[in-house]
């Protein structure tokens, strides 16, 4: 069984948000909903200043709180290492959200129109029913397992500009993302958590 | 085309699942894209990778134009207006017609006003509709008025470095060989960082470059979005960027010796004797300018065979006075800009400037070769890439000569790694030969460029007496002349021999994106009838009489690559041509229609057709059997189907297009790095400004506005010169405000999208006004703080206090162009959604460069708490 | 024909973090998830917890009934209606093996039926599991906010222990009053072990925060959003001397056994409030550790 991760080179990520977009359209996350998202920091002063994007989202733990602190069970690990919520399990007590190192999670009070007080427009009506929604749950990155099952790449990965993501077996040591990691000095975000991400960044 | 499977979507067995390839036109790259359409709704934008235009990837803005598709608050029908008062939030009380209704009142009151004079139609067109605008020249063409303009070319396009790039490259822009390039120092630009143009190509130049070890420098009063990915990071005081390029230059020439002197020789001006009174030194007989051949100490024709060793510098006496090779002149005037003169006015110290002197020249491996394709070509791995930031100011050209020459000395110029004109060379489809284009010869061995069905900015380009509103005659170096608000306004001072009767809206929203907001207001005013072709109901379209809804980019056809600026998208740091085909990826919804289709049946209204016909055949080019009959009628899909024919021959018609989506072919080395190919010369030493400026000088004696027509800048040589900002000197007045791109906005026309405006939620710079920290502390402005910008010219801008310490302490900086108020656009006129920086500009022929049109970007304000 | 819409919606109501301060650039985004309603049940849950077990102690039914109540009704209604869907209310029972919550779910069902059951019947046996089912509602709180590292304020072993000893306090607080207007006797033990609460709690809610803030930079800023930022004033003022020395004061000034009912009612009082603010307190404070700060 593989353990599916993905690796965001730092240097190559030009923070054009093309990969927030990219998941949006892909899953039609609702208003406020970001599965991947780029977070932004400054440090320094001026002139001597350095501003980082962070290109973030699921981390598909190795050993992902979330899924521990699951008093359901919707939240699981697949055998590939892809962590996701089965909305119809969750029952909203959001312990998963506040267990996440990564704040990659969402609570998803209800599903309000992006064109708020106009409807539903034709492709949310699709969209929000056709990934399975359900108000008073909880939502996050699936790692696009649905594209993923039919042997493409995730959205975020597949769109990328920079081709600044890569997404591969790391458990394989001869694949892309694990030589990626060898060569270039992959990190993980909060290593010390001992989450085991299965997010790599490559230094800027 | 194959249905792909639809992995992500849960119906049962769907009637029907399409990928259907198209072209983006959310912004101006026009990337290639691929629509998933299920059962008749688009549930999908991607790039298309069979396209070289986006290889398969797109940014956020391509990505969320389905929300534009569907967005509630679009034109659905067509409008007319039932309150006859026009203004700024006056409601016109919009009321659904029909189609009918609508056309027999535009047809009536064109028809009047070609009777009256046909110039007296007036047609605004949108820069991303660039695929559109050889057909609607066709039409205004018909109509017999060549009144155009373009909503925000006056302030948000590069006027300067348009004509630069259009005198030293032949092409309307320029790109770096990311390829290739090892140094890349930007000023004001934000290529790689999702702005720009062929925005992700970009992107994925600079990732690539970065990742191989290309040195990024960012100089650019703001850690923008460029900057922030950039290697440096050098803060400048804003509309300085010209006075750190002379003194680059000084650096360059007369500290280090840098300079490719093979390149200038062979390639440039820079051999050419100049006069003292400026001119050339010409030969007696031919005409032709002289150079001085050291190897014999004679003078010989510029063309001269036997010139074995052109003299760059030195003086020389020719037929009795001393003559100076235009490169000393340049080597002169740079002298004036000593990097401590320099630091003085740009805030950046002496020894960054001799720095990046040293690391720029370093880089550019004066002398090197590399062999591609079996050809041995000069290598010189580092490029200058500038735009509106750097140029957006009152002395526009100037501060473009500057910087374009930073290239043209070390010879980086359409050679691999260095700075490439966007295609002025195209041998055409191997099939077909076509389209063909090359920079010609011009006068004294200058390059004229080769685009085709364009008039652009050359040695040729003439100044005449002006009949037209945008007054382009008296700047014939602009692409895009902005003159209209003031000829609005003021139709008896400009003399010109017609009142606009009727304005034709095909997109854009200038009254937010051209100046003084009040001003633009009362010169849309001025126009008696107004139609608009319009998306929305934005700020600019409420001064229409008649709005009809138009189609957006998703439901209409186009040609991209063809026709006016072919090289706008499929630019040079594409190795393939790509000629390809924008097809609607679902009906157009509602009763919109695609305006070209509206335009061809007002033409049949107009009696127009066989003059837009013949027209669209000359601007084409459109060859027999293709070539359109103007005797009857023809859809928009016949003439693109015509074109492609045209071009591509007959197996690639429509619906070939339409199924493939796109035609590649590989780029030659002869077309890429044209330059090592062909024996044309550009200027370093631009000699017939002078010239230019004679007879523009000639021209304004008779005319009244005389005075308000500068010509100080028309010079043969870079200067650097402040702009109004920085002779304001009342203290309160401390900040400079500027306005910036950013990745997920397109000017303003984005700011309705519900995706883009969540997604630029993640980034407090979009929506706030920047201001360096401490600066803002001394006022006492926190972050998140509501605060007035006002400007020295009056206006103000309300906005949230961004603070950061990722830009200059005497600038404030606006992302876009946000601040909307359309009561018709919900989610882009919510407060605090950025600021419109024309609120802050002044319609005054002080604020304009008058020799390319280029509108002042820098105001100085004073902030303070709301 | 279209209707002008004025205002979209407001940003971000369900996003995960609400950005509490700023510091070298870095933005410290606190959690907004557990709010009111998840305070009153994890208050309720432990208070009621242990005034059981002090009325357990004094065998004083209406104290214990009293318990019951809280814990099954307000801390169970304030979770049915914290859910997002509160009709599968019941899958919180499924994974006892990893989660906190199931487990703590699971105590409170066997305290709330044994602690009934010991109300009606008396058997010994039954008290005892309902004391363990009780420390183990006081306790399980603890456990869970202190599971994750996601809150590195949280995630201090310390905690669980603060939370229990912060339930016994506040529960025998309200035993002693209510007992004494019950019967009308005076139970001078349980005063002395409320006045030893008390400065447990003290002590440790000292030992937590100054280990807190020696932890980690993200639990270093929650600290000082406590004793600095804008929790500040609550925490000193509610917390700190109305919720802590001020009971101990009025317990201790008097003399042990001699605090008049009316007093004990209102150290009742204050230490239900001291408890209550500092809970919320914590709550606020849940800065979660930025991604690559």
């Amino acid at each position: 069984m593989p353990r599916l991760g993905m690796v965001i080179d730092l240097k190559k990520c030009a923070a054009c948000y093309a990969c927030v977009a990219a998941c949006k359209t892909e899953h039609a996350t609702p208003p406020g909903v970001f599965w991947c998202r780029v977070v932004k920091h400054e440090s320094g002063s001026f002139p001597a200043v350095r501003r980082i994007a962070l290109p973030l989202g699921c981390m598909h733990c190795a050993d992902p709180p979330c899924e521990k602190t699951c008093p359901t069970g919707a939240t699981r690990k697949r055998g590939d290492g892809i962590v996701h919520v089965n909305y119809d399990e969750c029952m909203g007590c959001r312990a998963c959200m506040i267990a996440c190192p990564y704040e990659a999670r969402y609570f998803l009070a209800e599903i309000r129109p992006y064109y708020d007080g106009q409807g539903l427009t034709e492709y949310e009506r699709i969209g929000y029913a056709a990934n399975g929604y359900v108000e008073g749950t909880v939502t996050k990155c699936n790692f696009c397992m649905e594209r993923v099952d039919a042997g493409k790449e995730p959205a975020c990965v597949a769109n990328c500009p920079g081709r600044a993501r890569y997404f591969g077996d790391l458990d394989d040591p001869a694949s892309e993302v694990s030589r990626l990691i060898r060569d270039k000095r992959g990190f993980q975000l909060h290593p010390e958590f001992g989450t085991n991400p299965s997010v790599y960044y490559l230094p800027a | 085309m194959p249905a792909l499977p639809v992995a992500n979507y849960k119906q049962d067995f769907p009637r029907e699942d399409l990928w259907i390839p198209s072209a983006c036109s959310m912004c101006y790259s026009n990337c290639g894209i691929l629509a998933h359409r299920v059962n008749g709704t688009v549930i999908k934008i991607e790039g298309n990778p069979a396209n070289p235009v986006s290889a398969g990837r797109i940014c956020s803005k391509g990505l969320s134009s389905i929300m534009t598709l569907y967005d509630p608050n679009r034109v659905n029908y067509p409008l007319k207006r039932t309150n006859p008062e026009k203004g700024i939030g006056v409601d016109p009380k919009w009321q659904r017609i029909t189609w009918d209704e609508a056309l027999d009142t535009v047809t009536a009151k064109v028809r009047a006003a070609m009777e009256k004079d046909p110039r007296s139609i007036l047609t605004l067109v949108s820069a991303m509709d660039v695929w559109s605008f050889s057909f609607q020249g066709a039409f205004c063409v018909a109509l017999g008025s060549t009144n155009l303009w373009d909503s925000g070319g006056g302030p948000h396009c590069g006027n300067g470095e348009h004509a630069m790039a259009y005198i030293l490259h032949g092409a309307i822009h320029t790109q770096v060989d990311y390829e290739h390039c090892n140094y890349l120092l930007m000023f004001g630009c934000g290529s790689g960082a999702g702005a720009y143009y062929n925005a992700t190509l970009a992107i994925r130049g600079v990732s690539e470059g970065k990742a191989r070890g290309m040195r990024v420098v960012v100089v650019d009063p703001l850690l923008s979005p460029a900057a922030e990915r950039a290697d440096e990071w050098v803060p400048i005081r804003p509309g300085t960027d010209g006075c750190l390029a002379l003194a680059m230059l000084h650096c360059l020439i007369n500290e280090n010796g840098v300079y490719d002197a093979a390149h200038l020789r062979s390639h440039t001006n820079a051999a050419y004797l100049i006069r003292p009174d400026g001119r050339y030194a010409r030969h007696p007989g031919t005409g032709k300018p002289l150079v001085w051949d050291a190897s014999d100490a004679k003078t010989k024709p510029h063309d001269d065979p036997g010139v074995a060793q052109a003299a760059l510098l030195g003086s020389y006496e020719v037929a009795g006075t001393y003559c100076t090779p235009a490169f000393q002149c340049l080597a002169d005037r740079v002298k004036q800009y000593p990097p401590e003169a320099a630091e003085k006015v740009t805030g950046i110290s002496a020894a960054t400037i001799r720095r990046l002197a040293r690391e720029y020249g370093d880089a550019a491996r004066i002398g090197s070769t590399i062999t591609i394709d079996g050809q041995a070509l000069p290598y010189r791995p580092a490029g200058v890439l500038y735009f509106k930031g750097a140029q957006g100011h009152k002395h526009a050209l100037l501060t473009a000569m500057a910087l374009s020459l930073l290239t043209e000395v070390v010879g980086a110029v359409d050679t691999p790694g260095g700075l490439l004109g966007s295609n002025p060379r195209c041998l055409g489809f191997p099939e077909t030969g076509r389209p063909f284009q090359e920079p010609k010869p011009g006068p004294d061995g200058l390059l004229v460029p080769g685009e085709m069905a364009a008039a652009p900015v050359s040695v040729l380009s003439e100044p005449r007496k002006p009949e037209s509103l945008a007054l382009h005659e008296l700047a014939p170096l602009s692409i895009m002349a902005t003159g209209h608000p003031f000829t609005l306004l003021n139709p008896e001072k400009y003399q010109l021999p017609y009142k606009p009767e009727v304005h034709f809206v095909t997109g854009g929203n200038p009254v937010m994106t051209l100046t003084e907001v009040s001003a633009m207001a009362a010169a849309l005013k001025t126009i008696p009838f107004t139609v608009s072709f319009s998306l929305y109901l934005d700020e600019s379209t409420e001064f229409a009489d008649i709005v009809l809804p138009d189609a957006s980019f998703l439901e209409r056809y186009e040609v991209c690559g063809l026709g006016m600026w072919g090289g706008y998208a499929n630019s040079a740091i594409i190795k393939q041509w790509s000629y390809y085909l924008r097809q609607p990826v679902c009906a157009p919804l509602h009763e919109r229609k695609f305006r070209n289709d509206v335009m061809l049946e007002l033409a049949e209204r107009l009696d127009i057709r066989e003059a837009m016909l013949s027209a669209f055949n000359a601007m084409y080019q459109l060859r027999e059997p293709y070539a359109l009959d103007p005797g009857r009628r023809h859809t928009w899909t016949e003439m693109i189907d015509a074109t492609l024919k045209s071009y591509f021959g007959p197996d690639h018609d429509l619906e070939w297009f339409k199924e493939h989506g796109v035609l590649t072919w590989p780029k030659k080395v002869e077309e890429s790095y044209w330059k090592n190919f062909m024996h044309l010369k550009v200027p370093i030493y631009f000699e017939w400004f002078l010239d230019l400026k004679d007879k523009v000088e000639r021209i304004k004696e008779d005319l009244p506005y005389r005075d308000e027509v500068s010509t100080a800048d028309l010079q043969p040589l870079p200067d650097w010169r402040p702009c109004p900002g920085h002779a304001e000197k009342r203290p309160e007045f401390d900040l400079f405000a500027f306005y910036y791109r950013v990745p997920m906005q397109t000017f303003g026309s984005t700011y309705n999208n519900a995706w883009l405006d969540d997604i630029s939620g993640l980034d407090p710079s979009i929506h706030g006004l920047t201001i360096n920290a401490k600066t803002a502390r001394s006022k006492g402005i926190r972050d998140g703080d509501w605060i007035w910008v006002e400007s020295m010219y009056g206006g103000r801008v309300k906005g949230k206090a961004h603070l950061s310490q990722g830009i200059h302490p005497e600038g404030i900086a606006m992302a876009n162009n946000g601040g909307h108020w359309s009561r018709y656009l919900p989610i882009a006129s919510r407060q605090g959604k950025g600021a419109c920086f024309e609120q802050l500009m002044k319609l005054d022929w002080e604020c304009v460069d008058w020799t390319v049109h280029n509108w002042d970007l820098c105001v100085k304000v004073k902030v303070y708490k709301a | 024909m279209r209707t002008a819409i004025a205002g979209g919606f407001e940003k971000t109501p369900i996003s995960p973090g609400r950005v509490v301060s700023e510091r070298a650039g870095t933005r410290f985004e606190a959690q907004s998830q557990w709010r009111f309603l998840i305070l009153v049940a994890f208050f309720t849950g432990g208070f009621g917890a242990g005034l059981y077990i002090a009325s357990w102690a004094l065998d004083f039914s209406p104290g214990m009934i009293l318990a019951l109540f809280m814990v099954a009704v307000i801390k169970g209604g304030a979770h049915i209606a914290y859910l997002g869907r509160p009709e599968r209310f019941w899958r919180a029972l499924k994974r006892p093996r990893t989660s906190w919550i199931s487990r703590g779910i699971i105590s409170m069902g066997v305290f709330v039926t044994a602690g009934a059951l010991y109300a009606t019947f008396k058997a010994p046996a039954l008290g005892w599991i309902a004391v363990g089912a009780a420390v183990m509602v006081m306790a399980y709180t603890g456990y869970l906010m202190a599971f994750s590292p996601s809150i590195p304020f949280w995630n201090n072993a310390l905690l669980p222990v603060l939370f229990l000893a912060y339930s016994a306090e506040s529960g025998t607080a309200l035993a002693i009053p209510l007992y004494t207007a019950f019967s009308g006797a005076r139970v001078e033990m349980l005063e002395i072990v409320e006045v030893i609460l008390l400065v447990l709690v003290t002590l440790i809610i000292f030992s937590y925060l100054y280990g807190a803030y020696h932890s980690s930079v993200p639990a270093r800023e929650a600290v000082d959003l406590l004793v600095r930022g804008r929790l500040a004033p609550g925490f000193f003022l509610s917390v700190l001397l109305l919720g802590l020395l001020l009971p101990i004061a009025l317990e201790l000034l008097p003399g042990i056994g001699a605090i008049s009912l009316n007093a004990s009612w209102f150290a009742a009082l204050l230490c239900i409030q001291g408890a209550i603010s500092f809970r919320w307190a914590v709550l606020r404070a849940g800065v979660y550790a930025p991604a690559g700060y």
